[in-house]
């Protein structure tokens, strides 16, 4: 019930701010605009506003246009904290701490390595109990980080790094 | 150089302190509630202090008119909010930002081995050593995608976020060959990644 309830308060204030409070402050800005700056003097206040709309609207699409493709937007993705950083999710399948059990399943049928398999199997486990927990779990499982080292896919300094998102990162 | 130093300190020290937390609390709860609790108190006020005794409207009449501002201001809100995740500009503004079409930072990485799940590079290096294909390139090329993850994975929970080392155009080379993919200069790709900002 809180659930719904919350939801469709999040509709309301996604209608409110992206529509009914935004044109508002459009009117409240062009508004001001004439009435502050003198201009109410030589041009009626409706002329006055549909110059600035049909000025203002055109502009402000082709500029939006270009922001969100190129400018301001963009950047702000770029500059996000997790843009380069590994979520939680990442640090886990990254370092094979959970794997999905599709993925698993496949590789399970193709390797032979019996190491291998029960580390498949260790991690889709833990992906299961994460899922299953909504979060609560927190999967450590470093078989992964171990079999690269031993193959020397790993050095010390990578398997050291690999224990911090298979087993510590939270 | 000192200067991004210090600038990893200052981070790494603020990222520690236990009030960023606390702070960041404070600001969801003012940006989800709090905010607009005060937006709907100042249209009462505006309503009723200016708007309502303008048009001569006093009394329990204009209580209720502000009462019934409120209901309608929060069904259209509702029905409006409803249209805007599933056609409006919320759905349009993620559907026409430029990452959109444009791979991120890490599905382009992923894309080209520069990092890459630890199990599936294990499993690649067991199949190519199965099948007599694992050479010095390929063990420098998995080895290098295999610490660039862990790299990758490690600093990102310090301050400032170290990206993974660049991919070399001969390991973007070995596993588009490996795939399958052909007519295509890893070289070009390289200097992709080391010309835009957004990949490095």
């Amino acid at each position: 019930m809180l659930q719904r309830i919350i939801r469709l308060y999040v509709y309301t204030r996604l209608g409110l701010s992206n529509y009914i409070a935004f044109f508002i402050a459009l009117f409240n800005t062009a508004s001001l605009v004439w009435y502050f700056t003198g201009l109410k003097r030589f041009v009626p206040y409706k002329y006055f506003l549909i110059i600035v709309f049909a000025l203002l609207l055109p502009l402000a699409a082709l500029l939006g246009y270009y922001d969100l493709r190129k400018l301001v937007s963009k950047v702000t993705v770029e500059v996000s904290p997790y843009w380069k950083r590994a979520k939680f999710i990442d640090s886990k399948i990254f370092t094979g701490a959970m794997t999905w059990p599709l993925i698993a399943s496949i590789f399970r049928i193709v390797i032979k390595d019996e190491k291998i398999k029960k580390c498949l199997a260790k991690a889709s486990e833990e992906m299961v109990k994460w899922v299953k927990s909504e979060g609560e779990y927190v999967p450590r499982n470093p078989c992964f980080c171990e079999i690269a080292k031993e193959m020397g896919l790993l050095d010390e300094e990578g398997y050291k790094m690999c224990l911090v998102g298979a087993v510590e990162a939270e | 150089m000192k200067l991004n130093k210090i600038l990893l300190r200052i981070a790494n020290l603020i990222y520690r302190m236990k009030i960023m937390d606390f702070i960041t609390y404070v600001k969801v709860a003012y940006n989800n509630y709090i905010a607009f609790l005060l937006s709907l108190i100042n249209m009462a006020a505006i309503l009723k202090g200016i708007v309502l005794p303008k048009l001569k409207v006093k009394g329990l009449l204009a209580d209720v008119i502000v009462l019934l501002a409120f209901i309608l201001l929060f069904v259209i809100g509702m029905l409006l909010g409803w249209i805007d995740t599933n056609a409006g500009i919320s759905r349009k503004t993620a559907e026409k930002q430029a990452y959109w079409r444009k791979p991120p930072w890490s599905s382009a990485s992923i894309a080209m081995g520069r990092i890459y799940p630890l199990p599936e590079v294990v499993i690649l290096w067991k199949l190519l050593e199965e099948k007599g294909m694992l050479d010095e390139k390929a063990k420098e090329c998995l080895r290098r995608t295999a610490y660039n993850t862990v790299s990758w994975v490690a600093n990102s929970y310090k301050g400032i976020a170290k990206s993974a080392p660049l991919p070399r155009p001969e390991c973007i080379g070995f596993y588009l060959e490996l795939a399958g993919v052909k007519d295509i200069d890893p070289n070009e790709i390289a200097k992709l990644f080391k010309e835009r900002p957004e990949y490095r």
